[in-house]
């Protein structure tokens, strides 16, 4: 291998130690789940190495952002069934089990639509302009607006009937 | 509002940080990556000279003259490397329409049937969440027609993990051989069992309910996709791939013949979906390809549905994003049986 194909491995690497814990955390609340969060990060950094020499000398984080946001969307098309789950909500008493912390938000975000999930994730937990996040999901600043202010009302609404299930 | 984002931030940070964070496969995701860019780059170099030879000779390439696919790439090559789906080009292939029409007419002679519960078995392959390998299991499902009724999915099977290289086998061997897939659980509920078309979730019941003529359908699965304008963003604009993900769903769930004959008609209208030969499914079964290439935000990916030309039934459904696929289910059985724990031949 020649000397700058390994020192573009070098600025991949140190890139990947640098990224992973926060492009994680990023993927595993895109997708609800730790697996699947991991799963989609590691296929992005694959294609992301693939790409390196030319996304490198620009924004790669923003690079891999976009990634996630869009492979999420991709991701989201082979779930063509839903998959039962152990939670029986037709049934459960809510007093029933101890609730784990922020297991509402949890399934408060994974009541939204796909894209409203991406934009309050990106919004709020990346700390991102509502310009950027347009970027990002490659639609207008005025759709990030307003399907934040819906995406944020639907939060408040789930949040508090679940607070009020729970007294 | 200023406190409203702290705290969600907080939350979601939380949210996001409740387990461990496990350090990154850095030596793995460079092998993977090398692999990968391999892979562009003979693509690209494929696809260079394809369209060179296309100038030269004058020659249009056209939907379902196989081995082109629809963006004028090459398809995938007679596939002795591959060892789950195999493509063997036949003589004279037909093309997307008319194998769809053919399709069509088989799946409108069939008869219209019904039962208690929708006995579906299938083997699904899968990337594993660790090494460059891929999961491979099968599970069963029971889905009630009747509301309320006890339904039923069991877990993987006769799982099995398909390792690219020796070198990982060699490694997930000295860990001593751990579970490297998802796990999925064996549960019975009592949920109406779900299909999902788009964003929209139909019961069996409704699924059933979708009409049976050409048009009608059309017009039917038209006013779903304007419902999912909002939400079904990657597809914006392209009632193509709504329908093209909708069959999946229709084709592998309890839908009539009729509405199933319907669809295939309506497929057959549709641009961009290219036919790929006779080609072999996961489990060796023949069938015919169909593909169809999305692109949305720097990815690209084909979906095959693989129809066996005799029956008109759904074989398997294979997802391209380069040269392997990443995910294949192999439908092996289905139909309608009268108690939970029934089988239909082959389940």
């Amino acid at each position: 291998m020649s000397e700058s194909a390994d020192a573009a491995d070098a600025e991949f690497v140190a890139f990947v130690e640098a990224a992973w814990g926060r492009h994680l955390a990023t993927a595993i609340l895109l997708t609800g789940d730790r697996d699947r969060g991991e799963e989609l990060l590691q296929d992005c950094l694959v294609r992301l190495y693939a790409r390196w020499r030319r996304v490198a000398a620009t924004e790669p984080h923003a690079y891999l952002r976009r990634m996630l946001a869009n492979g999420n969307v991709s991701r989201w098309r082979r779930s063509r069934r839903e998959q039962p789950t152990a939670e029986p909500p037709d049934h459960a008493d809510p007093r029933a089990a101890p609730r784990e912390p922020y297991e509402d938000l949890s399934r408060a975000l994974h009541a939204l639509s796909r894209q409203q999930r991406a934009i309050v994730i990106l919004r709020h937990f990346e700390d991102l302009t509502e310009k950027a996040v347009a970027e990002i999901l490659g639609c207008s600043v005025g759709t990030v607006k307003s399907q934040h202010f819906r995406a944020m009302a639907q939060l408040r609404t789930a949040l508090r009937e679940s607070q009020e299930a729970a007294r | 509002m200023n406190d409203e984002h702290e705290d969600l931030a907080n939350a979601l940070r939380t949210l996001a940080r409740r387990e461990p964070i496990p350090p990154a496969p850095v030596a793995d995701l460079v092998r993977r990556g090398r692999r990968a860019r391999r892979t562009r780059a003979v693509t690209r170099a494929a696809a260079a000279v394809t369209g060179l030879a296309a100038a030269a000779l004058g020659v249009v390439v056209t939907l379902g003259s196989h081995p082109a696919s629809p963006s004028g790439r090459v398809a995938a090559p007679s596939s002795a490397n591959a060892p789950t789906s195999a493509t063997t080009p036949s003589a004279t292939p037909l093309d997307a329409r008319s194998i769809l029409l053919a399709a069509s007419e088989t799946a409108a002679r069939q008869p219209a049937t019904t039962g208690r519960y929708w006995y579906s078995k299938e083997r699904v392959w899968s990337p594993a969440v660790r090494f460059n390998a891929i999961m491979a299991g099968t599970h069963e499902r029971w889905d009630a027609t009747k509301k309320g009724a006890r339904s039923r999915f069991t877990g993987d099977t006769d799982v099995e993990f398909i390792f690219a290289n020796p070198a990982d086998k060699a490694k997930w061997r000295r860990e001593g051989s751990p579970f490297i897939g998802r796990r999925t659980r064996s549960i019975d509920y009592y949920r109406q069992p779900l299909f999902v078309l788009g964003t929209h979730m139909l019961t069996i019941s409704k699924l059933q309910r979708l009409p049976g003529e050409k048009d009608a359908l059309a017009a039917e699965l038209r006013r779903l996709f304007r419902q999912e304008r909002s939400s079904y963003w990657h597809a914006k604009g392209r009632f193509t791939q709504y329908v093209w993900d909708a069959a999946e769903s229709m084709l592998s769930g309890p839908t009539k013949p009729a509405t199933r004959a319907a669809l295939y008609k309506l497929l057959a209208e549709q641009p961009g979906i290219a036919s790929l030969g006779k080609v072999k499914d996961p489990l060796g079964r023949t069938g015919v390809a169909l593909g169809n290439t999305v692109r949305s935000g720097g990815w690209k990916e084909e979906t095959r549905l693989i129809v066996d030309d005799d029956s008109a039934a759904l074989l398997a459904y294979q997802v391209w994003p380069g040269k392997r696929p990443t995910l294949q289910v192999a439908y092996i059985a289905q139909g309608w049986v009268d108690h939970l724990g029934d089988r239909v031949d082959g389940g």
